[in-house]
Parts: structure tokens; C-alpha cells; sequence
């Protein structure tokens, strides 16, 4: 009996070896061509604004890898939770597991949290959305749902005290006859013609995905900080979200082996 | 018949949590937890999710009344939800929190929660789980971070063993105690008033000639609002105050919209003798202040509700002698067992 179950163990093993792999998506926080440095660096917006960055972070899911020919593969929803915090190297790459084999071209994912799960009851928050744990930062209580993109700095432009400019960016749609803004942005990256090939998980594919901060200012709205320092829902939510859903670009892929640490190294990230 | 049928389906499901938890020395009487009185409609929280049991509930009230839910110890959930006053802040029109700090609105009671489908005076939380997280976290109420609390309580013996008996192991999480402050709140079910007594024919059900009379003139002119017999229809309208605090725009700060502006949950007016003061900012001190601002201190606005605006005159029509009538049924819907309940204090 225990000879079965071993054996039955040993082939399901196999056939997933076969038939899946893993790739890492790593998340390069930049201001337009410069890196993003908390604290210590000056940034110009398009308004001329001068800002320094004190914190940056926002939630992806629903994660969807897409094939040369259209079709998609769907993560598994539990899975494709993300918070990407500039705080916290670790959070800024993410691996994908049993992903199955195949050649991939581009990746979408919904920037912060969709509505089902943000109207989900309490068991369904787990991980980085357990409010009293990884998501406590990143959600309103009030109101309820989860911030998607949150950046807070200070600029001399700011009319808020201390200088301070805060931009917390959510709201889901609301559910059953409470209508909300709908926040809820999809980002989709191509590989640009190259193509990522999901083999084994002796080398995991690394996505190299930019996410440019300074998208939150400038783009169909170019925010100026002295008229909204503080923007926390109201209708100009819906322009910053229309800014930040064209912070993601594609900015590389490569091959690297299963080390997470060799690869950290690799890609200059410790 | 439709209200025998839930209280079945919720008591076979309280039975199987309890089942789960493989403590047998419980005597367990879930009908003693929650029940559909008679006369309420199906309640709106779905309890599959989160079964009341004797060992939920326990947990649940030894949370809602510990100070250790705040950032320096002082205040827990029953200091402004005080039981003598249907679970309201007894003497204050805008609740007294951390540091004697004063918040923006007047604390509803606590009771029939299960019927309720949205909480806050604008409605912004739409499930009774993820509630308590806005006190705990309100920097004018209990000023503390959720993550703290659990860790504060996973070192307590006491914890340990009330979440052991409530689910099973002694493991604190955020979704367990979520659902046992719920389960408290679940178990506060106010319906042996007079009143009920009278609409379900019980003894003691009587009702006095002035009494009577005000019930007939709040189905009149009031049941359109605080409609059925939880005295509400669970909508958002501006009943004509006004304005003092010209950012608190109620139901707009949740929806964002223009037409949303001003208006406030209509309550329900169970126990509303014992809850003063009242509306959302606690403006009015007596059911006599209630009643003159019906008939005559509506003021006019663009939000103001089309049921207080008929006849070519703002307000309700209200003479003296009705009023007298209408504040002698209003305490008849006073729930004196509710209000002296042992079950619901420590
Ligand atoms: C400092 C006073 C204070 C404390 C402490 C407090 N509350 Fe409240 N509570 C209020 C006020 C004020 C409101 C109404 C706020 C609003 O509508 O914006 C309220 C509303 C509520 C409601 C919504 C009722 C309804 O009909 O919509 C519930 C439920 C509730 N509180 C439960 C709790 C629990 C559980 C705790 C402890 C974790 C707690 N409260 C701690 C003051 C307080
Ligand atoms: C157009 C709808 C409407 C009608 C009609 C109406 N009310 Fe209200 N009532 C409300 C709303 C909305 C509130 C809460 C308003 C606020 O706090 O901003 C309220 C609040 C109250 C309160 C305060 C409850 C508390 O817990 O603070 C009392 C008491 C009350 N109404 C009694 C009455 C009586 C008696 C009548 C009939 C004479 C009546 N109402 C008619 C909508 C209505």
C-alpha cells in the first residue's frame, strides 16, 4: 500500500516536472530614466513640481501569461496575489510556480485588487491581504477595500502640512447598490518580439518589469502637488489611476538558474 | 414559516461548528444565541461563513470588552457601546475616545446586526467581519494597529484558551478574531419590547389608548422612512438637518456622488428612549427635539428627501397632541430584557 502511494507520488512528481515550470518577475522601480531612491532623491515632475519619494507600493493580481498564438494561461487566483513594496527588496521579485510549459509573449495583471476579492469575507484574506498583517498599510477600513497604489513624499509645491503629498489610490466599484468610483486598471506588458519560454525549473525565466513611479503624476493629467497634495478617493482618483495603468513597461528577460540568490546577484539586487 | 425554516438552518449549522470543535463538555443551545424573532424579516449576514457558538460568543464579548483593543489599554468597544443604553455612548452626542479624543459622529446601538446589511452612519462597510477594524484603527477611538492587538492577545493565557475552545487550537488570526467579535455582535438581538409583544400577540403585549394612537400616526407619517419592524428601509437619505459640519457629507464620502450629499443611514428606533442623543452628530437631546425638528425645522436643500417635501411645505405636520402620542409609542419599543441581559455583559 505505502509502496503505491509512494510510487503514485513519485509519478505525479514527474509529470509535473515535465509539464511545468517557474519563472520570476522582477519589478525595477524608476522616476522616468532615473532609479527610484527613497528619501534622499529630488524628482521633477511634468509640472515642474520638485518631490522626494518616502514611500511606493501597490498590489498586482490576476495574473495572465499570454501565447504567441492569443490563447492565455490564467494563474490560479489564490495565487496571483502580489504586494510590491520599494521598502522591501524581497517583495520586488516574484516567482511563478506551475506555470506550464510553453512559449509566452507578454504578461497581464490588474493593478491592486479585483472586486470579488475585495468584497470577499475574512477567510479569503490571507498573505499579503491580511489586513492585520502584510495589507495593514494597504487597506481602508472606513470604506472598506484595499489601496492599490500608494507613493507619499514631500514636495515644497505641497500645501499640506509639513509638505507632505500623499496619494492612496483604490476603490473597487462597491457592491450591491453602493456605487464607488471603479479604480480597477489593467496593465498589459509585451516582450517586445522576444519570447519566454517555460521549460523545466533548471532555469527560471526572469521578467524584468519597470514600474515607473512618476506615471502617477504625469501622463492625461499632469498632477500639480500645490492644488492636490492629498488625494485619498474623490473623483481625481480616477485620474491618477488613469496616469499609473501606463507605469509598467518591459524592460528585459533573462534565463538564469534555479538560485534565487545567484540570480538576486545577478540582476544586481542585493 | 419562512423565519422557522432559517432558524433550523442556522442551529444545524451552529451544531456542526460545535461538532467540529470536539468539545463535548459544552451543553450547547444555539437557540439561546440567535434566533429569528417572530415578527423580524430573514436576517442579511450569511451565517455558513461563521456559525454563532457558545464558545464564538464567549471569546467575542471578552474582546469587545477589553481595553487591550486600544493603543494604551483604556478603551474597548463597550466604553462608547454601553449595554444600560442599547450599546450606545451613553451622554455623548460625538463619542470620547483614546486620549479624550472626539470623533465626528454619534455611536449607534449595537443590535439586530444580522438584519443589517451595511454599517456606519454612511454605510461604508458592507460586512459585519471586516467591521471592527475601524475603531480599532480609528486614530480618535482605539488608535491601534490590528497586528499589535493579535499579538498583545496571543500572549495572554486567557486568550490562548478562549481561542482553543472557541475554534479548536489556540492559534489567533485575524479572521478568527474578526468573526468572534461578530458572534458577540450577532448574539444582540433586541425584540421583547412591548411593542413586539403587541405584534406578536404575547403576554404583556398591551399597548394604551395614546400609545396605540402613535403607532397609528408613525405608520402615517414616519414608516416610510423607518419602515418594517426594525423601524428602517437600510437607505440613505437626508432628513432635512442642518448642515453643521459641512465635510461630514455622509453616504458621499462612500459613493463619490453629488446626489449622495448629506444623506445618512436611516436607523432603526428600537430602544430609541435609551439612545439619546440623537442623529448622526447627536444634535438632538430628547425625542421632544427629534419631533419639533420633524415639524418644524426641516430646512430645505438639494438632497433633501421628496417625502418631507410635500403639500407645499417642508417637514411633517405634526400638532402637540401627536407628539405626545408618537413619543408614548416610541418607548414602547424600549427592550428592557435586552437592555438588562446578563448573557451580553461581564
Ligand atoms: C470611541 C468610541 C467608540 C469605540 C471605542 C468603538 N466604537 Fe463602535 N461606533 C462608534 C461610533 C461613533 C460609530 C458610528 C460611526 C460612524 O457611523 O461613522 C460606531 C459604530 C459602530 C457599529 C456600526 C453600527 C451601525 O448600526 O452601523 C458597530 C457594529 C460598532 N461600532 C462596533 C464596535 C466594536 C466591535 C468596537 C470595538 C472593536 C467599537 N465599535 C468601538 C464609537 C465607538
Ligand atoms: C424621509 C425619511 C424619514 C422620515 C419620513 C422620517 N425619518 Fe426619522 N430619520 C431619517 C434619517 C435619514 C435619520 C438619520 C438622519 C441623520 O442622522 O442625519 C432619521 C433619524 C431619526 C431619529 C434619530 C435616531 C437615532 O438613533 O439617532 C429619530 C428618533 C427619528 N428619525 C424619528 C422619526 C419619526 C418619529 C418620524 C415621523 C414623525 C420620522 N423619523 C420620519 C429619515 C426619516
Amino acid at each position: 500500500m505505502k509502496k503505491i502511494i509512494f510510487i503514485l507520488l513519485c509519478a505525479v512528481s514527474l509529470a509535473n516536472a515535465q509539464k511545468t515550470g517557474s519563472i520570476s518577475i522582477h519589478f525595477d522601480h524608476v522616476i522616468g530614466n532615473e532609479p527610484l531612491v527613497l528619501n534622499d532623491k529630488k524628482y521633477k515632475n511634468a509640472d515642474g513640481d520638485e518631490f522626494k519619494v518616502s514611500l511606493f507600493q501597490y498590489f498586482i493580481s490576476n495574473i495572465r501569461l499570454i501565447r504567441k498564438d492569443g490563447s492565455t494561461y490564467v494563474m490560479p487566483q489564490d495565487q496571483s496575489y502580489f504586494l510590491i513594496r520599494e521598502s522591501n527588496k524581497g517583495s520586488k521579485t516574484i516567482t511563478l510556480a506551475n506555470i506550464p510549459k510553453g512559449k509566452f509573449t507578454a504578461i497581464s495583471f490588474l493593478i491592486g485588487i479585483d472586486s470579488a476579492r475585495n468584497a470577499s469575507e475574512i477567510g479569503q484574506r490571507k498573505g499579503c491581504l491580511d489586513v492585520a498583517g502584510e495589507a495593514k498599510d494597504m487597506y481602508w477600513a472606513w470604506n472598506s477595500g484595499y489601496i492599490f497604489v500608494k507613493m507619499e513624499g514631500t514636495s515644497i509645491q505641497s500645501t499640506a502640512k509639513n509638505n507632505i503629498f500623499m496619494y492612496h489610490i483604490g476603490l473597487f466599484g462597491g457592491i450591491g447598490n453602493k456605487k464607488t468610483l471603479n479604480n480597477i486598471r489593467y496593465a498589459t506588458i509585451d516582450f517586445g518580439g522576444e519570447t519566454l519560454r517555460v521549460k523545466d525549473n533548471k532555469f527560471v525565466p526572469v521578467i524584468t518589469i519597470k514600474t515607473d513611479a512618476s506615471r502617477l503624476l504625469n501622463g492625461d493629467t499632469n498632477v500639480e502637488i500645490a492644488k492636490n497634495p492629498t488625494v485619498m478617493g474623490g473623483p481625481f482618483s480616477a485620474k491618477i489611476a488613469e496616469n499609473y495603468k501606463t507605469m509598467f513597461s518591459f524592460a528585459g528577460l533573462d534565463k538564469l538558474t534555479t538560485d534565487i540568490d545567484k540570480n538576486r546577484k545577478a540582476l544586481g539586487m542585493n | 414559516m419562512k423565519s422557522k425554516f432559517i432558524i433550523l438552518v442556522v442551529s444545524s449549522l451552529m451544531y456542526l461548528g460545535v461538532a467540529c470543535s470536539k468539545d463535548d463538555s459544552q451543553v450547547v443551545k444555539p437557540e439561546e444565541l440567535f434566533t429569528v424573532p417572530a415578527n423580524f424579516p430573514k436576517p442579511l449576514y450569511d451565517f455558513s461563513k461563521n456559525p454563532v457558538t457558545n464558545n464564538g460568543f464567549e471569546l467575542g464579548k471578552a474582546l469587545f470588552f477589553d481595553g487591550n483593543l486600544s493603543r494604551d489599554g483604556t478603551i474597548s468597544c463597550a466604553e462608547c457601546h454601553n449595554q444600560a443604553y442599547a450599546f450606545t455612548h451613553h451622554g455623548h452626542d460625538l463619542s470620547h475616545g483614546i486620549d479624550n479624543k472626539v470623533g465626528i459622529r454619534n455611536a449607534p446601538p449595537i443590535q439586530n446586526m444580522a438584519f443589517q446589511k451595511e454599517f456606519f452612519w454612511d454605510g461604508g462597510v458592507f460586512d459585519l467581519d471586516l467591521f471592527s477594524i475601524a475603531p480599532i484603527e480609528n486614530p480618535v477611538e482605539m488608535d491601534e494597529k490590528l497586528g499589535n492587538v493579535l499579538e498583545k492577545l496571543r500572549k495572554q493565557e486567557k486568550y490562548t484558551t478562549l481561542f482553543q475552545k472557541a475554534y479548536g487550537s489556540k492559534e489567533v488570526t485575524t479572521e478568527r478574531f474578526l468573526k468572534a467579535l461578530s458572534q458577540f455582535m450577532l448574539a444582540l438581538v433586541s425584540a421583547n419590547s412591548r411593542y413586539d409583544k403587541y405584534v406578536r400577540k404575547e403576554a404583556g403585549g398591551t399597548l394604551t389608548t395614546d400609545e396605540f394612537a402613535g403607532l397609528e400616526i408613525f405608520k402615517q407619517k414616519c414608516a416610510s422612512c423607518h419602515a418594517g419592524e426594525l423601524f428602517t428601509d437600510h437607505s440613505y437619505r437626508n432628513n432635512g438637518l442642518p448642515v453643521y459640519n459641512k465635510n461630514d457629507t455622509g453616504r458621499q464620502r462612500i459613493t463619490a456622488a453629488g446626489d449622495d450629499s448629506y444623506k445618512f443611514k436611516v436607523p432603526s428606533l428600537r430602544n430609541i428612549a435609551v439612545t439619546a442623543p440623537y442623529m448622526h452628530d447627536g444634535r438632538f437631546y430628547s425625542l421632544d427635539a427629534v419631533l419639533n425638528h420633524y415639524s418644524d425645522g426641516i430646512v430645505e436643500s438639494k438632497t433633501l428627501d421628496s417625502l418631507l417635501r410635500t403639500n407645499q411645505r417642508l417637514g411633517i405636520a405634526l400638532n402637540k397632541d401627536e407628539k405626545t402620542k408618537l413619543i408614548a409609542f416610541l418607548k414602547t419599543l424600549t427592550d428592557e430584557e435586552f437592555l438588562k441581559n446578563k448573557k451580553f455583559g461581564i
